[in-house]
C-alpha cells in the first residue's frame, strides 16, 4: 500500500459502498504479507430486499379476511362431475358428449385457430420493423426509440378485452375484431421479447457488414436477422399459444370463435359442453408447448 | 494511395487516442502498425474506413466515384487527369476533369461513404462472422456494397458474384466448408472466411485489426502467408500487429505508435532494439517474440 492511500481517508460515500478487508497472506501467518482488498457492501440490495418484505407484510395486514370462509374442497368434485359428464339438461348421453367434442367444439377451435393464425402472422410481421427500431444497440436515436417504445407499451398495457371492445366499435362483433386485436396484441408481445433479445446480442458482425459498405437495413438483414431468426419463430409459436388461450376472452366480447361458444354455454349452464370444449383446447396447448420448447432448444 | 494528414482523434470521454498523425500509404504496400495496447493502433485503422470519426485532420482516399465508372469511362478519366489539356479539345471530358481523384473520407456522407467503404476491406481480431449463417453466405456478404437495400433483403446476388465467392473460398482452402455454419469452424478457418469475404468485396485496400491475435502460432503463420499472397496480387494491406517479429517478417514497412503518436515509420528491416525502445518504452526480450526462427523468416 502506498503512502497516499494511507493518508487519504476515503469519503463517507466510498466507505458505505466498500469495506476494506485486510488479509494476512503469509504462509506462517506472521503478518508479513498483509494485503487489503476493497469489498463491495451491496447496501442497496439489502435495502431493496427490506423494502420488498415490508410491502409484503403491509399488504398481508391490510386485507380484510373476515369474509373468507376457507377453501371449499367439495366444489372440486362438483366441477369435474359437471364438466366431464353428460348432464341430463343438455347433452344427456356420452355419445352426444363425444360427438359434441368432435363436432362443434373442434369446429369452434378451428375457427379460433384460423383467426389466431392470421392475426399472429400479420402481427409478427408488423413487429419486425418495430423491434429493430426499439433495440438500443441498433437504433441509436434515443427520441425515435422512445416514441416507438411508448406507443407499443401503451398498446400492450391496454387489457386485451378492452382492446377488443374498442376495436368492436370499428369492425363490429365479427371475427375481424378478433383478428385485429390479435394483431395488436401479438406485435406488442413480439416487439418486447425480440428487442430485449436483440439487445443481448453481440453486434460485431454488424460492424463487419457496415465496413463492407452496407447501409443499416442491409447490415440488419445480413448480420442480425440470421442470428434472431430461430428466436423469432420460437416466440411466434409462444405468442400463438398465448393467443389461443386469450381468444376465449375475445369470444366473450363477440369476436367469434371458441370464446363465443363458451360464453353461450356458460350462460345456459351447459357445463358438460364446456368440459367437452376444454379437452381439445388442452391437447392443442400442450402440443404447441412441445413444439415451441423443441424450437427454443434448437435456437440455443 | 491513402494520405492521413494531421489526424487527431479525441474520444467523447476526453481521451486523446491519436495526436497529429501524418502518414502516406502507397498502393501495394504491406504495412504493419505496432505499439502497446491502447496506443491507438485500432483507432487509426478504424478511422481510415470511418468506423470511428476523427476530430481533426483529413484522410484522403481514392474517390469512390472513380471505381463506379465503366472501364471506358475510367480510361478517359485517367487520360484527362494525366493531361488536362485534352478537356479543351473535347468538352465532354470536362465533367471527368472536375471529378477529384481523391476525397476526404471524413467528409463523406450516406451513399458516398458506403461507396468508399465498399473499396476498403476489413479483417477483425474476433473474425466478426455471422455465426449462424453458412460460410458461403458470409463470404457473399462482402458484396453488400454492390447491391441496393431491396436486393439484399431478398438475398439476390448475381451468378458472377457467386462464382467470385466460390473462387475466393477455393483460394483460401475453405470451399469444402461452403455450407457449414460459420461458428462450427476453427479460429484459423473463420479468419480465412473473413479474408474470403474481404476478397469477394474486391477492395484495393484491406485493413486488418489484429488479424492473428486470437490464433495459435501455427495458424498465425499460415494466415499471414495468406495475407502475403493477397498482397502480391496488388492489394494494399494495413495491419495491426502484436508481435514485432511477425510484423518484421511479413510486412515491407512498419509504423510504430506510442500514446497516439507515430514514433517510427520506416522499412521493417530497420526495426532495431533502439526502435522498439521508442515504441514500447524498452527493448524487447527474445521471449516476447512469437518465436519464428531467423532462417525460417528469410524464406
Amino acid at each position: 500500500m502506498s503512502a497516499s492511500d494511507v493518508t487519504q481517508k476515503p469519503s463517507l460515500r466510498e466507505r458505505l459502498r466498500y469495506q476494506t478487508v485486510t488479509i494476512d497472506l503469509s504462509p506462517n501467518h506472521d503478518g508479513s504479507m498483509m494485503r487489503s482488498i476493497q469489498k463491495p457492501r451491496h447496501l442497496g440490495r439489502y435495502l431493496a430486499a427490506a423494502i420488498a418484505i415490508l410491502i409484503l407484510v403491509l399488504c398481508f395486514c391490510s386485507i380484510n379476511y373476515s369474509t373468507f370462509q376457507g377453501f371449499k374442497w367439495d366444489q372440486l368434485g362438483a366441477i369435474f362431475s359437471d364438466m366431464f359428464n353428460p348432464l341430463p339438461n343438455s347433452l344427456k348421453t356420452w355419445d352426444a358428449y363425444w360427438s359434441y367434442m368432435w363436432g362443434e367444439a373442434i369446429q369452434a377451435i378451428w375457427l379460433t385457430n384460423e383467426m389466431c393464425f392470421i392475426g399472429v402472422i400479420l402481427g409478427a410481421v408488423l413487429s419486425i420493423p418495430i423491434y429493430y427500431l426499439c433495440a438500443s444497440n441498433i437504433n441509436h436515436n434515443r427520441v425515435l426509440r422512445g416514441v416507438f417504445r411508448v406507443i407499443n407499451d401503451i398498446l400492450r398495457t391496454i387489457p386485451q378485452m378492452v382492446m377488443a371492445l374498442i376495436l368492436r366499435l370499428f369492425f363490429g362483433p365479427t371475427l375481424v375484431t378478433g383478428i385485429a386485436s390479435i394483431i395488436v396484441f401479438t406485435s406488442g408481445i413480439m416487439y418486447q421479447l425480440m428487442y430485449e433479445y436483440i439487445e443481448t446480442l453481440e453486434l460485431s458482425p454488424f460492424e463487419a457488414i457496415r465496413s463492407n459498405g452496407g447501409d443499416t437495413i442491409q447490415c440488419i438483414r445480413l448480420s442480425v436477422h440470421p442470428e434472431v431468426q430461430p428466436m423469432f419463430f420460437a416466440n411466434l409459436l409462444y405468442t400463438f399459444e398465448i393467443n389461443i388461450r386469450a381468444s376465449v376472452i375475445l369470444g366473450y366480447v363477440g369476436a367469434g370463435g371458441y370464446g363465443f361458444l363458451l360464453k353461450t354455454n356458460f350462460g345456459s349452464g351447459y357445463y358438460d359442453k364446456i368440459g367437452a370444449m376444454m379437452i381439445p383446447l388442452f391437447v392443442e396447448v400442450i402440443f404447441l408447448q412441445i413444439i415451441s420448447n423443441a424450437m427454443g432448444r434448437k435456437s440455443k | 494511395m491513402i494520405e492521413i494528414k494531421n489526424v487527431t482523434k479525441v474520444y467523447p470521454n476526453g481521451f486523446t487516442a491519436l495526436k497529429n498523425v501524418n502518414l502516406t500509404i502507397q498502393d501495394g504496400e504491406f504495412v504493419s502498425i505496432i505499439g502497446l495496447s491502447g496506443a491507438g493502433k485500432s483507432t487509426l485503422i478504424r478511422c481510415i474506413n470511418r468506423m470511428h470519426e476523427i476530430t481533426e485532420g483529413q484522410i484522403l482516399i481514392p474517390n469512390p466515384v472513380i471505381y463506379e465508372m465503366t472501364p471506358e469511362e475510367r480510361k478517359k478519366y485517367d487520360a484527362v487527369q494525366a493531361d488536362p489539356s485534352l478537356a479543351e479539345k473535347d468538352p465532354s471530358l470536362k465533367r471527368l476533369l472536375n471529378i477529384p481523384p481523391k476525397v476526404d473520407i471524413s467528409k463523406l456522407k450516406g451513399k458516398k461513404l458506403r461507396q468508399a467503404r465498399k473499396n476498403i476491406g476489413m479483417i477483425f481480431q474476433s473474425f466478426n462472422l455471422v455465426k449462424r449463417s453458412t460460410v458461403y453466405k458470409n463470404v457473399l456478404a462482402g458484396r453488400v456494397g454492390y447491391h441496393n437495400t431491396l436486393e439484399t433483403m431478398f438475398g439476390i446476388y448475381t451468378k458472377d458474384e457467386k462464382m467470385l465467392a466460390l473462387r475466393n473460398m477455393e483460394k483460401l482452402g475453405i470451399l469444402d466448408k461452403a455450407y457449414v455454419r460459420a461458428d462450427q469452424l476453427s479460429g484459423g478457418q473463420q479468419q480465412r472466411v473473413a479474408l474470403a469475404r474481404a476478397l469477394t468485396q474486391e477492395s484495393h485496400l484491406i485493413l486488418a485489426d489484429e488479424p492473428v491475435a486470437s490464433l495459435d502460432p501455427v495458424t498465425t503463420i499460415s494466415v499471414m502467408d495468406d495475407f502475403t499472397r493477397i498482397n502480391k496480387t496488388g492489394i494494399t494491406i494495413l495491419a495491426n500487429m502484436h508481435h514485432v517479429d511477425l510484423a518484421k517478417r511479413y510486412s515491407t514497412r512498419i509504423i510504430g505508435i506510442r500514446a497516439g503518436e507515430v514514433v517510427y515509420d520506416g522499412p521493417s528491416s530497420a526495426v532495431t532494439d533502439e526502435v522498439t525502445m521508442k515504441i514500447y518504452g524498452r527493448a524487447l526480450n527474445k521471449n516476447e517474440n512469437l518465436g519464428i526462427e531467423e532462417g525460417e523468416a528469410s524464406k
